[in-house]
């Protein structure tokens, strides 16, 4: 893994606007799926993005892929500023950049053959060559993606093909263009349990063979520390944690992350504990407070946190943290200055 | 007992490729969609019998020596016998040939209404779902202004307004019945404009209008043809509607509806053959198009195959 930065996420924030009220009073209100985070994805780098769902990982990758407009921000692409390349230069980025969806029974039309499926993107972006050329390109993209032999099923309907199956075909479409940086959007979270791990494998294997960079995004901890080299966990739209999967695993710091790993480790314990590590209850994120996102459901909750946002605070190496209670220094540092404020 | 081992087990067929290649026939949505069409036997009579009418609207008048609007007071009030097949109606017309000049006129004035229905429909439905935001709004509110006044006043009104003739009764009738079709288009592009497929497509770098062509419509065609043929049945009924309100065709020219309406009074005369036959053809052409629509809606959706 080299040092290049392949993907670089600045002040990145998506805001939804919720109307609220009756005909003639609307109200506005302003809802922050992505609240102003910051990421870096190295060349050859496997990043997983892990939250509960509503958290926004969905639609932080949705704005990297340009499927979704960014309230504000920057997203860096190979140099590349992506957010005001105009159609014309997206169109050119795309070919380096793809997304693999979450549905298999959804990600691919029902009325096209996996030949066609897997020509659209070679007609997109390769209109000069051949189509017998396009033909065999495809035949040795679908062995690849262990569909063996390719004759069988290049042939055949979506409906034709089992659901691992049909997330291998969404993979190959993804990758046939050799994208440098692909987003996979929680692609093994529909699949059966027996798939998965084929599923997984097979990213692996590619990663190894084409060195792709990725970006995984899941709901699944245990998915994330097979797959990933590092781990940003969101919640709200914010990042709570970040760090090589190692740390994040072995040393949780924030309590989120610490409930995160302890369901994994030990659903006993967290059972039995389960006060002690988080708070019941789902949060609307249209009620937004000035202080800690998770200040509503966290075990040791502290007045500080109501009132100050905590920022992403440097632990060790590449382990950052955002949380008041691990960063005493800080803490009283912003302690100081309110006092002095006043 | 014999003791359960590897050697009592056998493929049934040796080479197993050959098994494998026999499971995976590519069959296309349009290929299946036939398949299981065939095997709706309601559906099939339905087609058999749309096709007769068809078949019969094109050759019937032919077949007898007698044309639509030859009177022969003489021989009014006659029932069917060899040498009128369906019997003669109050003014000695021959009723076989003047119910295939009706299904002509019926069969054309239903498929051409919904065939204007179809095109507006799928572009008012289609800019209104794809362009969304204002457009959307306004259009939607437009059909809702249209959808909330009642049909039969509108038609009557325009045909009131226009000169009285065919292409006055369709115009009529497509009017408001393209409403119900940009209903569906509309909710059909937007809920596909959400696939995964759709958004894997525009990251793929696929522009507008290969979107548009390739992946949105392809996929509303299913229901769009179920609510043509559902709604062919509808317009015929309305024209025989019209037709009985005395807003039909002009006379001497028969359809279906006019001829019912003409009828009416054999109810009280009791030449009730002269009733029956275009009310029993206006039934029968209902029903096979009904049958048709359910068996396609059936064959197109997954989810209903058993």
């Amino acid at each position: 893994m080299s040092n290049e930065t392949m993907v670089e996420i600045k002040h990145l924030t998506k805001e939804f606007e919720e109307k609220k009220g009756g005909l003639f009073k609307k109200k506005r209100q302003k809802v922050y799926a992505v609240n102003d985070i910051n990421l870096k994805i190295k060349k050859g780098e496997i990043l997983g993005i892990i939250g509960e769902s509503g958290c926004g990982k969905t639609t932080t990758a949705r704005m990297v892929m340009r499927l979704l407009r960014e309230s504000s921000g920057e997203i860096w692409f190979k140099g590349k500023e992506l957010c005001r390349l105009n159609d014309r230069e997206t169109k050119k980025i795309r070919k380096e950049m793809q997304i693999i969806f979450q549905d298999p029974y959804d990600t691919l039309n029902p009325g096209m053959r996996v030949l066609d499926i897997l020509m659209e993107p070679l007609n997109a972006h390769l209109s000069h060559i051949s189509f017998k050329e396009k033909v065999n390109m495809i035949k040795d993209m679908v062995e690849e993606i262990d569909l063996k032999p390719a004759d069988q099923y290049i042939y055949r309907y979506p409906h034709q093909l089992s659901g691992g199956q049909r997330q291998r075909v969404a993979i190959a479409r993804a990758i046939i263009l050799k994208p440098a940086f692909v987003a996979a959007d929680e692609p093994t979270s529909m699949l059966d349990v027996s798939v998965r791990a084929g599923i997984l494998n097979l990213l692996l294997n590619l990663r190894k063979r084409m060195g792709l960079t990725m970006m995984f995004i899941t709901h699944d901890l245990a998915t994330a520390s097979y797959m990933c080299d590092r781990i940003a966990v969101m919640y709200q739209g914010k990042i709570v944690e970040i760090g090589q999967t190692q740390k994040i695993i072995h040393n949780p710091t924030h309590p989120y992350t610490k409930a995160l790993v302890s369901v994994v480790k030990d659903l006993n314990y967290f059972i039995e504990n389960r006060e002690k590590l988080i708070r019941d209850g789902e949060v609307d994120s249209s009620q937004q407070t000035s202080g800690c996102p998770f200040s509503m459901r966290c075990p040791h909750e502290h007045e500080r946190c109501n009132h100050v946002q905590p920022v992403l605070t440097k632990l060790s190496g590449e382990h950052f943290v955002s949380c008041h209670l691990e960063n005493k220094e800080n803490f009283k540092r912003q302690e100081e200055e309110a006092v002095n404020a006043i | 007992m014999e003791a359960l081992n590897k050697k009592t087990f056998h493929f049934k067929e040796k080479n197993v490729q050959k098994i494998e290649e026999t499971n995976v026939q590519p069959f296309s949505q349009f290929k299946e969609t036939l398949y299981y069409l065939t095997k709706n036997k309601l559906a099939i009579v339905g087609l058999i019998i749309i096709l007769l009418l068809i078949v019969m609207a094109v050759i019937g008048p032919k077949l007898v020596s007698y044309s639509y609007s030859d009177q022969s007071l003489l021989e009014s009030n006659q029932p069917p016998s060899i040498e009128h097949w369906f019997g003669t109606d109050q003014l000695g017309r021959d009723i076989f040939a003047r119910t295939w000049t009706g299904a002509r006129i019926s069969l054309f004035i239903g498929i051409m209404a919904v065939f204007i229905d179809l095109i507006v429909g799928i572009i008012i439905g289609g800019i209104a779902g794809l362009k969304g935001g204002k457009t959307d709004e306004i259009l939607m509110r437009l059909v809702d202004i249209l959808y909330g006044l009642p049909h039969l006043l509108v038609t009557i009104l325009l045909m009131v307004v226009l000169k009285p003739g065919l292409t006055t009764i369709i115009l009529a009738m497509a009017a408001t019945g393209w409403i119900g079709i940009a209903r569906l288009v509309r909710g059909q592009i937007l809920q596909l404009k959400e696939c995964e497929y759709v958004m894997a497509s525009q990251v793929l770098g696929a522009g507008f209008y290969k979107i548009l062509f390739k992946h949105l419509l392809p996929n509303t065609l299913g229901p769009i043809i179920v609510a043509m043929t559902l709604s062919v049945p509808g317009a015929i009924f309305a024209e025989a509607t019209l037709s009985f309100l005395g807003l039909g065709v002009p006379v001497p020219l028969a359809s279906w509806g006019t001829m019912t309406s003409e009828a009416l009074v054999t109810l009280l005369t009791g030449h009730l053959w002269i009733l029956f036959f275009p009310a029993f053809f206006i039934s029968l052409t209902m029903f096979a198009f009904n049958v048709v629509g359910d068996g396609l809606r059936d064959a197109l959706d997954p989810k209903m195959r058993t």
